[in-house]
């Protein structure tokens, strides 16, 4: 049995050197601790980008589904955190959709009510973040909250890896830009 | 400026996980169960698609018995002469036809039991 994350750097190739190694075969040990590694900053990410924590949970849960299904198919821990990245954005725009399209049959709607909102940390620094276009935010926690490098980024993004850089610089602009003008200390910035 | 640059880069950063570690007081969601009920729904994935393939199965197999009853019925008269043929057959010297003619329809007939058993063996 696998008990920390040094004993599932044998099971899965952590360095993502051997991309055409052989699929994992993930047993419910070694996806506890994979999921105790990559879950806190994913579901992190999903709640700033929606800004409700029971939502964040759902669109969570739904990824790691997903990814339990399909994840045999992945070799190493960066395609599987790129693979659970891209499922949540895909989960976040499919809920976007979902309620954009509930609001717009719904009797509030009729009656110029306006939308109950889901979101539960309305705190200067979340606001901030999602003034951010979804890819600018995306690309920015991959590469400063997840660590990841260029082609990482890339891969997870689905950009090309030699936009990365540029696209990063014009995001960290960006928030710098929401963070001034929202009046966060220049130290902080 | 590469200096300001990567100053700016490393506030960008740290604001970034300042910001992420917001959310760690929040429990997360048991992995156990997320790992069940994951493996719950492969199975009923598993199960659905053996379940559609049946029931490609039974819809191919109850229309060609209802396109060989119906042709039968169109074209009664002709397969009667046919029949009747077939009967005048068995009275000549040679039965060699008539034998190759009731090893087809025998085999025809096998064909379509085999093709209609998981109907009449259905719940």
């Amino acid at each position: 049995m696998i008990r920390d994350a040094r004993q599932l750097d044998g099971v899965l190739d952590l360095s993502g050197a051997a991309a055409h190694a052989e699929p994992v075969r993930m047993d419910q040990a070694s996806f506890r601790i994979f999921y105790e590694k990559t879950a806190p900053s994913l579901r992190a990410y999903i709640h700033k980008s929606c800004g409700s924590i029971d939502l964040a949970d759902d669109i969570l849960q739904g990824a790691f589904l997903r990814f339990l299904r399909t994840a045999p198919q992945l070799t190493n821990e960066a395609a599987m955190r790129s693979y659970l990245y891209r499922t949540a954005d895909r989960l976040l725009i499919d809920d976007w959709r979902r309620r954009k399209r509930e609001q717009r049959w719904s009797l509030e709607m009729l009656f110029h009510k306006e939308p109950v909102s889901r979101r539960d940390d309305d705190d200067e620094m979340s606001q901030a973040f999602r003034q951010l276009k979804p890819q600018q935010r995306r690309l920015l926690w991959l590469a400063y909250v997840e660590g990841m490098d260029h082609r990482e980024v890339a891969a997870a993004a689905g950009v090309r890896e030699k936009s990365v850089r540029v696209l990063l610089f014009r995001a960290r602009k960006a928030l710098a830009a929401i963070l001034k003008r929202a009046g966060f200390r220049q130290e902080a910035v | 400026v590469k200096h300001r640059e990567d100053h700016s880069e490393e506030r960008i950063a740290a604001w970034m996980r300042s910001l992420a570690d917001q959310d760690r007081a929040n429990a997360l969601p048991d992995p156990d169960v997320l790992w069940m009920q994951a493996q719950i729904s492969t199975r009923e994935a598993a199960a659905e698609r053996a379940l559609s393939r049946r029931v490609v199965g039974e819809t191919a197999a109850t229309t060609l018995a209802a396109a060989v009853v119906a042709w039968a019925v169109f074209n009664w008269p002709k397969l009667q002469a046919l029949l009747v043929d077939i009967h005048s057959l068995s009275q000549t010297a040679n039965p060699w036809p008539l034998t190759i003619v009731s090893f087809v329809g025998a085999l025809l007939a096998a064909g379509l039991t085999f093709a209609i058993y998981p109907l009449l063996t259905r719940d």
